[in-house]
């Protein structure tokens, strides 16, 4: 029956044309949106997950209250004695990891664990002049640092592993320096509310997140602490590991038997996460309406042609075709169509994604001037394929049956011309 | 190889009306049989009960020896491929074919049934030699004549050597000398090849030149008479 039915096809070229191109477009459609969006969450979730920690353990944040407070001050015997004129609350940062040995044993004999940066960070403010800015300082072992995170593949000029000889020098966002007026090679100074303390900028970084950039610098593990007045004390540990895609699984294992507090990269980006998964759910409805409105066109064009083909399909089943043949002569022109329309598609919307990576947008969380970010991933043109064809093969089932249904004896009684 | 109608009868509707009443008769192998009467005397309803296209309401029609009602439905298939051909007044050609591929259509389906076809497409050649459309045969039915185009139909009717022609007023929609060709063909067929006709027709003229003539009143079989001297037989 495929021989018929690419007859019955090519015999109806502008039917076949015009219903091949609502399919043309649908899978088109598909890859060049799923295209566009995955590759917009692929070049998130790359930032995401290899410019920081696939988990971060730091310090636990407890909340206080009146119990707790009581029996902080008077202990457990007093504090049943105790009445607050004003009920204390809110939370009490721990400011350390508080077993940092521990843990170190713990992740250097993880085979799960690739490497691991201890850190201590904290909110300071630089001053370069008149001129100052808030920012975070994040102290760490350059050499460990490096291992767990992208932060090489972003200096702009110096050398990151500089930072290992200490002496109060700092490697700043680009962001922040322009910020402060300061240049490459000036001092700024960095405060933490008591004292101010000098450093110097040896190199700058460009991770093209602007936020990042205009807030960041990056110090030595020793000159942090110092700064902080924290000697030998450490608030963060970055981890990196071999699989990211059990980091959450792992920080589970991890949480279960520390007090601090252990999340993985997913969790820490939930909310992102979050808006990728209604994107998903907006990409799948935007393309099965197009391939409903595609289906739909099939499936009337093909109830036309089976009232209009009824002489045929009567003298068809008079020389012995069966129920089966016709259903499946007029589901394999659904078939066909699906098929050579989704295969068309697919090179029409590969098209339209080299076009779209051509286009320089600016601004945005990307910085300036970037291309624009588009996934050729294999499964987006095989569930394209697969989902054009399969809609144009469902909506040719109906009609196919009615086709099938026909027997011979009722055609030519009823006179259909 | 005779067809049997075995006390016949077929109601259309409801409230049932009675189309055929109760038809008993024997077509022997080879026989050249018209089917006349009136418009609804019930000739093309007969036809197609003995061509294996529709069912009794009672009784039944062996073909062969063989009970059509008792058949499996794949079997009824296999009849109508292969032991049965068909005739309309229309052509009912494909319009996407050519005239070869709208004759070798039966042939297509064989395949399914098991049957060896490596001889047909030459069979499907001849044939539209045979019934004067040589050199015709990559035509599409709508680049033919209405007489062409049911040579066409007819070759295709015949191109897996059934046993049983049935047509159903082959000349209805063709002008007289087309008319004559095909009843020309018809006669060829049943002398050449042995293949029992059975013809419905208005055409008095035709219906005297078979050997068998069956008269339908009201459903009924008003007169069945062997002409003495068919006149193309």
């Amino acid at each position: 029956m495929l021989f018929l039915a690419i007859r019955h096809l090519v015999s109806r070229k502008k039917q076949t044309t015009l219903t091949l191109l609502g399919i043309v477009f649908g899978a088109a459609a598909f890859v060049a949106i799923s295209g566009f969006m995955l590759g917009f969450q692929y070049f998130l979730l790359d930032q995401l997950i290899n410019n920081d920690a696939h988990i971060r353990i730091s310090a636990r944040e407890d909340r206080v209250d009146s119990v707790v407070a009581s029996g902080d001050l008077y202990g457990k015997s007093g504090s049943s004695s105790v009445v607050w004129v004003v009920e204390p609350s809110g939370t009490r940062t721990s400011p350390k990891i508080e077993n940092p040995r521990g843990w170190d044993e713990v992740l250097s004999k993880d085979p799960r664990v690739e490497a691991y940066s201890p850190q201590f960070s904290t909110q300071v403010l630089f001053l370069s002049g008149v001129v100052s800015a808030t920012g975070r300082m994040i102290g760490s072992e350059p050499d460990a640092q490096r291992k767990v995170t992208n932060i090489e593949n972003y200096i702009k000029t110096g050398r990151f592993l500089d930072l290992a000889a200490g002496g109060n020098r700092i490697i700043v966002g680009t962001g922040l320096l322009k910020k402060l007026g300061a240049g490459d090679g000036s001092t700024v100074f960095v405060s933490t509310g008591r004292t101010q303390t000098p450093f110097k900028v040896i190199g700058t970084f460009e991770t093209g997140n602007r936020q990042l950039d205009e807030s960041t610098v990056f110090a030595s593990l020793s000159d942090t602490q110092r700064l902080s007045g924290n000697q030998n004390e450490i608030n963060n540990i970055a981890v990196r590991l071999f699989d990211f895609n059990r980091a959450r699984e792992i920080a589970r294992d991890w949480q279960s038997m520390a007090v601090d507090r252990v999340e993985s990269w997913d969790e820490i980006n939930a909310s992102f996460l979050n808006v990728f998964q209604i994107q998903d759910a907006t990409r799948y409805l935007m393309i099965g309406i197009i391939l409903l409105v595609a289906g739909f066109g099939i499936y009337n064009i093909l109830n036309v042609v089976v009232s209009q083909k009824k002489r045929e399909i009567a003298i068809l089943r008079s020389i012995g075709y069966e129920q089966g043949d016709i259903l499946r002569l007029f589901f394999f022109q659904g078939l066909i169509l699906g098929i050579v329309g989704s295969a068309l598609g697919l090179v029409m919307g590969y098209i339209a994604c080299l076009g779209l990576e051509q286009i320089k947008f600016g601004g945005g969380p990307m910085g300036g001037g970037a291309a624009m970010k588009v996934s050729f991933d294999k499964m987006i043109y095989i569930r394209a394929f697969v989902f054009g064809s399969m809609s144009a093969a469902l909506a040719s089932v109906l009609p196919a049956r009615s086709a099938g249904k026909l027997t011979p004896i009722d055609i030519i009684r009823s006179g259909a011309e | 190889m005779s067809i049997k109608a075995v006390h016949l009868s077929k109601s259309f509707g409801e409230p049932a009306i009675k189309v055929l009443h109760d038809l008993s008769f024997e077509i022997q192998a080879g026989d050249f049989v018209a089917l006349t009467g009136r418009s609804g005397s019930g000739k093309s309803t007969l036809l197609y009960l003995l061509g294996a296209l529709d069912f009794p309401t009672s009784g039944h029609v062996e073909m062969g020896g063989h009970d059509l009602s008792a058949v499996s439905e794949r079997e009824l298939h296999r009849i109508r491929n292969q032991n049965v051909g068909f005739v309309f007044q229309f052509h009912y050609l494909l319009p996407e074919l050519s005239a070869l591929e709208n004759v070798l259509t039966p042939v297509r389906k064989a395949v399914d049934f098991g049957v060896d076809v490596s001889s047909f497409e030459t069979r499907g050649r001849e044939l539209l030699v045979r019934f004067g459309l040589e050199g015709k045969e990559g035509r599409l039915p709508r680049h033919l004549s209405g007489g062409e185009q049911q040579r066409v139909a007819i070759a295709r009717a015949l191109v897996m050597k059934p046993k049983y022609l049935f047509a159903d007023e082959p000349t209805g929609a063709l002008d007289s000398a087309n008319g004559e060709v095909v009843i020309r063909l018809f006669e060829e067929t049943n002398s050449v090849d042995g293949t029992t006709v059975i013809m419905v027709t208005h055409d008095t003229g035709f219906a005297a030149r078979a050997r068998r003539q069956i008269r339908l009143v009201d459903g009924r079989i008003a007169e069945d008479i062997v002409n003495s001297a068919p006149s193309g037989v």
